[in-house]
């Protein structure tokens, strides 16, 4: 395999795809829960397993600002050594080994073990330097209901991603201790995100009555 | 006459130089470094993110970080709006527009409901805004505290802290001097219960309208390098006192021009003698009350 097969081609066009794409991955941060379709349409992922909103956000927001800290999850190494080539040939991100130096986190297959996150979540007095989180999951829908709210939420919005284990909503519960440091979470499967930034708290679900 | 022809043919030079700025203006590396601290912002509301804030073809105070902001934003099927003071035809707001059109070809209009993207200096529409839209405000001081405490140390430190007793202190001293809270525009806010915000110098008339409002609220300040969000549907909370609550102030007249009496007044001097008017300082929602009421009479007069 030589280098023009290895790595895949990113946006068409980049000014306007990159614009289009970072306005879902806005609407998402700012009405966290709601699922929104990310234009990725063009992108073919480096890998097939690989959602394209994911990679689309990332080509969007990576620049050689942005160290990358990339953990495969319950996928192989290989598969995310190929996703960091790709990374680094289209934005010039530095990928980190040290998950507390990385702007951006990718998981591409959450485990159990990922959280709590090894990443940096900030401190109160420069909570702008936490980690972002951008997660794949098998399924947006059809998962576990989990009930959030906060700003950007009219009232309570219920969250069925899929593939998300317990420890994670522990580190979402974590964040309203923590505010305003915090991760700011991005899920992303198929072309849709669902934005979990750090303002948004779970609640109980109520047992009907 | 080939040669009238082929002059005709030929690029016009005004043209193509257009065509060599990036889609509106900002070079890509500079949006995404915005792009990214406008996530931030909107993840942690009210908190004032730094950012690398770039020179920009007109002086710092006419809007530069508000500029910035929408040029991060907007894209080719957006509608623009620029507002200074509530007006369309202000020289800021009319520049702000002609800049965009140029730069990103993008269409502009002056009416608020057809807007994606609003652009304001000092006011909030009296049109209320809906959840597709996204409003930029331009923010000269972003610091609501800068004016009680000049470092920025000891400020970003009682942001930390949520320390926000000297703001109290402020406008308690306003009532030993004057007996109200005589802050009338600027009025500082608490975002989500959390982060002590300004709003920008809008009138604290206006105040109200960024509590819970369904639009997302960003704000842009250039000299000061500093964005800040307020999402949808966040609690926005106007400082007061259990004895001393917030109150907007009431106007003793309605709009000269449209008769409304729910809108902020400009005062305009009309002559030398010292005749004035009051009229809405939003002209968009002044001409659509005119207009409606010259319907309803024509309709009337049929």
């Amino acid at each position: 395999m030589n280098f023009s097969q290895a790595i895949k081609p990113g946006f068409a066009d980049p000014v306007h795809d990159c614009q289009a794409v970072f306005r879902a991955v806005l609407q998402a941060m700012s009405r966290p829960g709601s699922i929104i379709d990310v234009p990725a349409g063009g992108i073919i992922p480096p890998a097939a397993w690989l959602s394209p909103a994911l990679v689309a956000a990332a080509l969007t927001l990576f620049d050689h600002d942005t160290p990358i800290w990339i953990t495969a999850g319950s996928h192989n190494d290989e598969a995310a050594a190929h996703l960091g080539t790709y990374l680094r040939f289209h934005c010039g991100c530095p990928l980190s080994e040290d998950p507390g130096s990385a702007a951006f986190a990718i998981i591409s297959a959450p485990r159990a073990e990922d959280f709590p996150l090894p990443a940096n979540p900030g401190r109160d007095l420069d909570p702008w330097h936490a980690t972002t989180v951008m997660l794949q999951v098998p399924e947006l829908r059809g998962g576990p209901p989990r009930i959030v709210a906060g700003p950007g939420i009219a009232a309570t919005h219920t969250v069925r991603a899929a593939g998300l284990p317990e420890s994670f909503w522990e580190e979402i519960a974590a964040n309203r201790d923590r505010f305003p440091a915090g991760f700011d979470f991005l899920l992303f499967s198929g072309t849709e995100v669902l934005g979990l930034p750090r303002s948004t708290v779970l609640r109980e679900i109520s047992p009907c009555t | 006459m080939t040669t009238r022809l082929l002059a005709a043919a030929a690029p016009r030079p005004e043209k193509t130089a257009v065509l060599t700025y990036n889609f509106a203006y900002l070079d890509e590396q500079t949006k995404r470094m915005i792009r990214r601290t406008l996530l931030k912002a909107v993840a942690v509301p009210g908190c004032q993110i730094p950012f690398a804030s770039r020179e920009m073809p007109l002086p710092y105070g006419w809007g530069t970080g508000g500029i910035q902001v929408t040029a991060a934003v907007i894209g080719r099927d957006d509608t623009l709006k620029v507002i200074d003071q509530g007006a369309d035809d202000t020289t800021n707001a009319v520049a702000i527009r002609a800049f965009f059109r140029r730069t990103a070809g993008i269409r502009t209009t002056e009416a608020t409901a057809e807007a994606t993207v609003i652009q304001t200096r000092h006011r909030i529409p009296e049109t209320p805004l809906t959840n597709r839209q996204i409003i930029v405000y331009q923010v000269p001081i972003p610091e609501p505290l800068r004016w009680l405490e000049a470092r920025e140390t000891e400020t970003r430190r009682l942001h930390a802290l949520a320390e926000y007793g000297i703001m109290h202190v402020r406008l308690y001293e306003d009532i030993v001097a004057h007996g109200h809270i005589a802050t009338t525009y600027n009025y500082p806010v608490l975002v989500n219960h959390r982060y002590l915000m300004s709003p920008s110098p809008i009138p604290k008339f206006d105040n109200p309208k960024l509590h819970r409002s369904p639009a997302l609220q960003l704000f842009g300040a250039g000299r000061e390098q500093r964005i800040y969000a307020v999402p949808p549907y966040t609690d926005v909370k106007s400082l007061d006192f259990d004895d001393h609550p917030f109150a907007i102030e009431p106007w003793e007249r309605g709009c000269d021009i449209c008769g409304a009496t729910d809108s902020y007044l400009d005062e305009i001097i009309t002559d030398d003698r010292g005749s004035r008017i009051y009229a809405c300082s939003d002209t968009d929602y002044c001409r659509r009350r005119v207009a409606a009421q010259d319907a309803e009479n024509a309709g009337a007069g049929q």
